[in-house]
């Protein structure tokens, strides 16, 4: 092959490879990806099926249970429901009443059954850098 | 008094910033483009010399490709040597 | 920008004022630093950021941790690097100066203009009422790492507009050929070593002072400082092959331009609501200006650059896949693709709102998935580029540089799999093969370059190594900085396939095993400071019936400070912050964190309160009105009392018949020790090759 011709295969090969990455993530990350919603938006929750749950902690929901602990979560404006919620895991520094959370898991039976060591807790303040998980 | 710093302080901003228009000492020069880019590229052929003098030693090149390069980037070398000499000369 | 068509004052004039907006820089971070250091809270980025307790050396930095503070340090290190960068090329580059300088200006503008008109954000606003005390600085950024990390990222993204700046004025200007880069070099290495040093001391932070153990974990924001990291680690490659060949142009304005401006995304995300991020705070109102300054900064490039495409077209084209072109070409692709997967991750919720209309996230797990393939072959391409020769190997030469680290690989995999559990994780096993055919590529380049130099000048062996690498800093810095990487990720793997992770419920006495481990809750400890309760627990460790270590995990309950009215129970109100307990090793990291129970004393401390609540209600108020002169010592008296009554409480948690079981999160993790290890070797090596070098070899 001259050399031009081997360019011209080189890049095919590579826009062939780049096509086939980007596919690739867009089919995977559609199906690994857990939806997010508030506590009000999952009444019609599927059974078994992982969301991403973000909301505000009720003031004096929370208890320790014997495996970790129990709270109740409000949507961030404070309306709705509050959404019973059970826990195991790492919780982070900054978890307590009236903090915002994100926690994924599944619904069954009402209750919101957090996955281990996925509770993470925000920041109240408006800028600082702070980390957890 | 805000109003005061605040002016004083636009004025030595300006001052020091218009001082090329007023001032006594001559300001940069600068170098041709045209010979900046010819050194540049002259640098960037002795380095490239330098690295097949390390790969011959490293055992990557063998000594025929060795010559072979070397007497392409030296010939390189020269040609951009020649180009500034010529430019240079024209300058002065 | 006149300056361009031959009237030097002009541009005099134009250097000087950046010289001056740096002063300018200076001063104001001075004059904010001043209000810090003296407690002057009628600035309200003092008042809400500091307090009259909060320590000096942390009121200092705490101008960084608010919105205000951090865009003035933006600037400021702008106006540095700018001044720098132009003070370094007052001579050079005639053409392009102005347009560079017109760019790091404009960026300037964008930050002060924010900082003047963004909507809050101004450092110098100030409060109308003075409060006497501040709201104090977060405790968990009363921490060294955690304060120097901003800065140090900072200086890592700023110093990227240097290169940018450069580039848009080379092609604005059309002198395109290898000047400006060589000019800029040095700030990108700079920014490369700086994200580098951020980046890796925000991981050991979160892996020592938070709760959780880990040091990544794929938050928008920790993803935010790796994506310019790794383009512009692409981009310092790259113009190896532009200085040395004429080649990849194109690739090279593409790159600073996209490191420019994920750079800037960095910045933006930190302060934006738009990720939901442990990090991300509200919605502020900068986020839009941002985002404008972004798109601004993509689409003027990007035309600049199509239409300069006729003048970028490279001089030469590459000889053979076998060369070191090559392989810095591919390298380039292997960056870009491993930076596409983290940014559709993290931009995922945005993603998926706007085609399916539901927000879905995606988590740590899918970008471990993802990104662990493409960073294992680069693992193997950090050995192979400084293996190849430019242009083209021969076959031959091949065989001499592969044999060699060939072999160690597959030496390295058979001991692997014989006498370690390795193979359970098949990327582990692939990360530490290839990890041994690396460092032995690397080490066998060094050994013969320092053996030639001995067969024509003699010499010892480290001493030739050592002259070698000086004449050649930027080769053998690299290639230190190559050997750093590959440790850190045979660290990453190491840790993240084989750890050990198990939370234990434990009463004082029992104990309970991992691995080969035993740990016993000795006993429980409850002290304080000014500012928060301490609760803890003394664990003694034991391995294989030896003793190992003490620890002392503990959980910090700080102080409210928001001007409620400060009673016992208000600790528990407050932030809370873990201590860890860490006895790090070579071969592997003990970890523990422990969560006290603290129900009793939360109570106990209400009841308190409640008695002292009375107490001053009855008694005190009704004697301070009939005489004022008693409000001194009686404060005095009532902050004592409630000292010795918070002394009491707590003690109760230490009590024999305190008999509360708490959890405890052991964490065995194998050679975490070595990702901090590496991280200091590859940045010695960036350091190395930075360095400016004395000797300049002409040869005949």
């Amino acid at each position: 092959m001259d050399v031009q011709r081997k360019r011209q295969v080189r890049l095919f090969v590579a826009l062939g490879a780049a096509l086939l990455l980007a596919t690739g993530l867009i089919y995977t990350s559609f199906n690994a990806s857990s939806e997010a919603r508030q506590p009000s938006e999952l009444t019609d929750a599927v059974p078994g099926k992982s969301y991403e749950m973000f909301g505000k902690v009720v003031k004096g929901s929370i208890e320790k249970t014997e495996d970790g602990i129990k709270f109740q979560v409000r949507d961030r404006d404070g309306g709705g429901e509050a959404l019973p919620v059970t826990y195991s895991g790492v919780v982070p520094d900054p978890f307590r009443e009236g903090r915002e959370i994100v926690l994924t898991g599944t619904v069954e039976n009402g209750v919101f059954v957090g996955e281990r060591d996925t509770l993470v807790t925000k920041c109240p303040s408006k800028f600082s850098e702070k980390k957890n998980q | 008094m805000t109003v005061v710093w605040f002016v004083l302080m636009l004025v030595a901003v300006g001052a020091f910033v218009s001082y090329p228009f007023w001032g006594r000492k001559s300001g940069s020069r600068a170098e041709d483009p045209e010979i900046a880019a010819l050194e540049a590229a002259r640098e960037a052929k002795y380095r490239e010399i330098r690295d097949a003098e390390i790969d011959r030693e490293s055992g990557k090149l063998s000594e025929d490709d060795f010559r072979e390069l070397e007497a392409e980037l030296k010939r390189d070398a020269v040609a951009i040597l020649d180009r500034l000499e010529a430019l240079r000369g024209k300058e002065s | 920008m006149i300056g361009t068509r031959g009237d030097r004052r002009w541009v005099d004039a134009s250097r000087r004022s950046v010289y001056a907006f740096c002063a300018l820089m200076v001063l104001s971070v001075v004059i904010i630093e001043h209000a810090f250091l003296t407690d002057d809270f009628g600035f309200e980025v003092v008042a809400s950021h500091s307090s009259i307790e909060t320590p000096n050396f942390y009121k200092f930095t705490a101008m960084w941790s608010s919105q205000q503070g951090s865009l003035l340090l933006w600037a400021f290190i702008l106006g540095i690097v700018a001044s720098v960068s132009l003070a370094a090329t007052r001579h050079k580059l005639r053409d392009l100066v102005p347009w560079a300088t017109a760019v790091m200006m404009g960026v300037a503008v964008f930050f002060t203009g924010l900082m003047l008109v963004g909507g809050g954000v101004n450092p110098f606003a100030t409060l109308d009422v003075v409060p006497v005390d501040g709201s104090g600085l977060n405790p968990l950024l009363q921490h060294p790492s955690m304060i120097i990390h901003p800065p140090m990222l900072y200086i890592g993204y700023v110093s990227l507009t240097v290169p940018f700046a450069f580039a848009i004025g080379a092609l604005i200007s059309r002198r395109v050929d290898a000047a400006w880069v060589k000019s800029t070099r040095g700030f990108a290495l700079i920014a490369w070593t700086f994200l580098s040093i951020g980046i890796i001391l925000g991981s050991r932070w979160s892996y020592t002072e938070l709760g959780w153990g880990g040091y990544w974990a794929w938050d928008p924001v920790e993803n935010a400082s790796i994506m310019p990291w790794l383009i512009t680690t692409a981009y310092i490659h790259s113009i190896m092959v532009q200085e040395k060949r004429g080649m990849l142009k194109v690739w090279n304005v593409s790159l600073i331009v996209a490191s420019f401006s994920l750079a800037l995304l960095g910045t933006f995300l930190v302060r934006s609501g738009v990720l939901q991020s442990i990090h991300a705070f509200g919605d502020s109102t900068v986020g839009p200006y941002f985002l404008s300054l972004i798109g601004v900064v993509v689409a003027g490039s990007t035309w600049l650059i199509v239409s300069r495409l006729d003048i970028l077209r490279s001089e030469r084209r590459i000889d053979s896949l076998a060369s070191r072109e090559a392989v810095f070409l591919i390298n380039n692709l292997l960056l870009i693709a491993l930076c596409a997967i983290v940014f559709w991750g993290t931009f995922f919720p945005l993603i998926s709102e706007l085609f399916t209309g539901t927000r879905s996230t995606l988590a740590g797990p899918w970008f471990d998935r993802y990104t662990t393939p493409v960073a294992v072959v680069l693992v193997l391409f950090t050995g192979i580029g400084p293996m190849l020769s430019w242009r083209r190997i021969s076959w031959a030469g091949a065989k001499r540089v592969f044999t060699l680290p060939l072999i160690a690989a597959g030496i390295a995999l058979v001991l692997l799999l014989i006498f370690t559990d390795a193979a359970e994780s098949f990327w582990a096993l692939a990360v530490f093969t290839l990890a041994a055919f690396t460092v032995v590529a690397l080490l066998q380049e060094t050994w013969r370059a320092a053996a030639a130099r001995r067969r024509g000048v003699g010499g010892s062996v480290p001493g030739s190594i050592w002259a070698v690498a000086v004449r050649n800093r930027r080769r053998y810095g690299g290639y230190t900085v190559h050997l750093g990487l590959v440790i850190v990720l045979v660290g990453i793997a190491a840790s993240s396939s084989f750890e050990t992770k198990r939370d234990v419920v434990l009463r004082p006495g029992e104990s309970a095993r991992v691995q080969d481990y035993k740990v016993t809750y000795v006993k429980p400890t409850a002290t304080r400071n000014d500012q928060a309760l301490i609760f803890g627990a003394w664990l003694g460790v034991d391995r294989r019936g030896e003793p190992f270590a003490r620890l002392h995990p503990t959980r910090q309950y700080h102080q409210v400070t928001d001007g409620r009215p400060r009673g016992i129970a208000t600790y528990f109100d407050g932030e809370a912050t873990s201590e860890v307990g860490l006895k790090a090793g070579i071969r592997s990291d003990f970890w523990t964190s422990v969560e006290p129970s603290t129900k009793d004393i939360q109570r106990q401390a209400k009841v308190a309160d409640a008695r002292f609540a009375a107490y001053m209600r009855q008694v005190v108020q009704p004697a301070v009105r009939k005489n004022p002169a008693l409000i001194g010592p009686m404060s005095e008296k009532l902050a004592e009392i409630q000292g010795l009554a918070t002394d009491k409480i707590i003690g109760v948690y230490e009590e024999a018949g305190h008999d509360v079981p708490v959890t405890i999160r052991v964490i065995v993790s194998p050679m975490v020790t070595w990702i901090w290890i590496g991280a200091i070797i590859a940045i010695l090596g960036a350091l190395f090759a930075a360095w400016p070098s004395r000797t300049r070899r002409r040869p005949a």
